[in-house]
């Protein structure tokens, strides 16, 4: 068991965005065994998911090396802001489901590697409905 | 509602082989199957009919022998495909820690199939495959249709996503499906969201 | 014992073991040998070396032939000389001078979407686009005529050989025989060829125009449906649909499934008749629904909105023709548009920087 905990909070209490909005928030990492991180990348993507096989797409990528972690203290919470595009909008399809999440991989020791994600809303699309 | 992944347990995300585990019958074992693949000299077929879990217990074995430190060459046919002797590789040292992985091995072509077995005992590389008929390898197993391993399949999917897909649900979508595993998933799926959508 | 010169070899991150060169060198071998028959070929012919009845048909062979190793070639320089990284860059320049050509924009300012280069470049008569059909049936149709004239015309040089034997008295009877199949090949392509071009033609050509594109949801946008032919209609219908396409690989197949999501039918007409000199032209209007899906393209899924106009005329089967249409995500936010009728409505939006 890793003994490490991931927390990404996003500012709207809905998790619902429009498209061009900033999604701003903050991260943290903590836990007994923080200082193991040897590495991490925080991205804002979309990717779909349903019948077919799944695409992905980033939209924002940082990435953390080991000194900037140890520089930053990620158990202190780091804010972030990105812009959000205007497509893909969230769609919750009956056989394809474009899904937006902000996500933090964490690289430990020994080729290991914890994600958390965080899934919001963008845009106002509807959901399908049965015919 | 915020779509995610989470939302029906028989997406594609959760049900691709690679996503997978094999559910094995009771008796049965990665362990002792892996033990008869040794026996056989590390030669075998997994052959059965369409959307039995071929392709996911190749992979649940290839986990496990790359775990055990072997050397993992994996192939996966699609269509008509030839593998190419400029694609196809292997140690060219004599390397019992190399295992060629075929999904698909009926679609090779007769001499592709002749040169990767000769290639293979030439170099001492293991050869494992799946197939949808019987071929001159050793069987190593021979999958057939069970309710009570797609029913354990089907609990375990959902363990974490609610769904209203009952027991009788899956019994009723095996029968109509023939045993069938992938087509089975894909009507779970199915008449997952038509009753996420009518709550 | 390991070979000397081993025949494989083994990737191992960017290193390979076992002799790099051997395998391009077979390959260039066998592409130079291609290369050189097919111009010895077409030396002989020009030469008069060789003098067949339909000398530039015949050519065909040895110009494939020197096409396809001139190609190999080619590509195997390539493919050689330089790096995974620079084939793709400059793959994806191409593509991204493409797309900046054909519809003015970045392909980043909406990611995900499909162009409408295809639509804006066709102006229509009476409205502003003429969409285009999602298969057009001509180039099939002259793809089809190629191989059925190739097909027949080299069948028929050696069916004329064969029956000159005959006739000479030196009959070739497994030459004969063997001819059969490939003839009756030949036959089955005119009757296919001609198939489909009494159905293409029958039918006659269906345009479709839009008053404005890109749409957006909630839009409502004018149409305009033109049948020509001289045909005896039982049915016309045009319908608007949007449906999610998912492609997936489990196991060894390959598997493509379309959902249709919303349907609705537009215009419809029953028993009428369209002369030759006066093709049916009807106007009418659409609504994408508000809150609608924009259209949506990736790799193995997609959400595509299409106008479908079918129809069944007498003595014929149903015809259907498809037109896409591209809806694509609101610049506005609802919010905005709120507030646009109502001043007083306070924002939560934080001003843009």
């Amino acid at each position: 068991m890793i003994g490490l905990n991931i927390h990404i909070r996003l500012d709207s209490d809905d998790r619902r965005y429009l498209p061009g909005e900033s999604l701003t928030g903050r991260f943290s990492v903590d836990g007994p065994e923080h200082d193991t991180v040897r590495a991490a990348e925080f991205s804002v993507l979309w990717h779909t998911t349903g019948k077919g096989e799944e695409d992905l797409a980033v939209h924002f990528f940082e990435r953390f090396s080991h000194e900037r972690i140890s520089q930053l203290d990620f158990r202190t919470p780091h804010p972030f802001e990105i812009r959000l595009p205007f497509s893909p909008q969230s769609y919750d399809g009956m056989i394809v489901k474009v899904c937006w999440c902000a996500r933090l991989r964490l690289f430990l020791p020994r080729g290991q590697e914890i994600v958390s994600e965080e899934p919001f809303r963008l845009g106002e699309t509807q959901p399908t409905l049965m015919n | 509602m915020i779509p995610s992944r989470h939302d029906n347990p028989f997406a594609s995300c959760w049900t691709q082989p690679k996503n997978q585990v094999y559910q094995f019958h009771a008796g049965e074992s990665v362990d002792l199957l892996i033990s008869c693949l040794e026996n056989q000299g590390w030669r075998g077929q997994v052959f059965g009919p369409h959307g039995i879990g071929k392709s996911t217990l190749l992979t649940t074995l290839a986990r496990e022998l790359s775990c055990r430190g072997y050397d993992i060459q994996p192939h996966s046919l699609r269509g008509a495909q030839c593998l190419r002797w400029r694609e196809f590789t292997t140690s060219p040292t004599v390397n019992r820690r190399t295992i060629v992985i075929v999904d698909g091995y009926e679609q090779l072509r007769p001499w592709s199939a002749w040169w990767l077995r000769i290639r293979c005992r030439w170099t001492g590389a293991g050869l494992l495959v799946t197939t949808h008929r019987p071929c001159s390898l050793p069987v190593l197993a021979c999958l057939l249709p069970d309710l009570e391993v797609v029913q354990r399949l089907v609990a375990k999917l959902s363990q974490h996503t609610p769904t209203s897909v009952t027991r009788s649900v899956v019994k009723a979508s095996y029968i109509a499906h023939r045993g069938n595993v992938r087509e089975i998933l894909f009507d779970l799926y199915d008449r997952h969201e038509r009753y996420r959508r009518e709550l | 014992m390991p070979l000397r010169i081993p025949l494989f070899m083994k990737k191992r991150g960017q290193r390979r073991t076992g002799v790099r060169w051997l395998g391009p060198l077979g390959e260039a071998v066998l592409f130079a040998v291609l290369l050189l028959l097919g111009a010895d070929g077409i030396a002989m012919l020009m030469v008069g070396a060789i003098t067949p009845p339909w000398p530039w048909l015949v050519g065909i062979i040895p110009a494939s032939l020197l096409l396809y190793g001139g190609l190999g070639l080619v590509e195997l320089m390539w493919h050689s000389n330089t790096s995974t990284e620079l084939r793709s860059a400059v793959a994806k320049k191409a593509a991204d001078l493409e797309l900046r050509i054909a519809s003015g924009e970045s392909p980043h300012t909406l990611p995900a979407i499909p162009s409408i280069a295809r639509v804006v470049d066709s102006p229509g008569v009476r409205l502003a686009y003429r969409l285009p059909i999602d298969t057009s049936p001509k180039w099939m149709l002259l793809g089809m005529t190629l191989i059925c004239i190739c097909w027949n015309l080299l069948v028929g040089m050696f069916v004329y050989q064969v029956i000159d034997l005959h006739v000479s008295g030196h009959p070739n009877w497994l030459l004969t025989w063997l001819m059969v199949p490939f003839v009756l090949a030949g036959l089955w392509t005119l009757v296919v060829l001609g198939r489909a071009i009494w159905i293409t033609t029958g039918i006659g050509a269906t345009r479709l125009e839009v008053s404005h594109h890109p749409l957006h949801a909630g839009e409502t946008f004018h149409l305009l449906v033109s049948q020509a032919g001289r045909i005896n209609m039982r049915w016309l219908k045009v319908v608007i649909v949007c449906q999610e396409q998912a492609t997936y690989a489990q196991g060894t197949d390959t598997r493509t499934e379309i959902f249709r999501v919303h349907r609705q039918l537009l215009y419809r007409r029953r028993k009428f008749n369209i002369k030759a000199a006066e093709p049916f032209a009807v106007e009418t209007e659409a609504l994408i629904p508000n809150a609608a899906m924009h259209s949506f393209v990736s790799p193995h899924n997609s959400v595509d909105w299409l106008l479908i106009v079918s129809g069944k005329a007498a003595r014929w089967t149903i015809f259907e023709r498809k037109f896409p249409i591209y809806v694509y995500p609101t610049s506005e936010t609802s919010e905005a548009k709120q507030r646009a009728s109502d001043p007083t409505m306070p924002t939560n939006l934080q001003p843009q920087s």
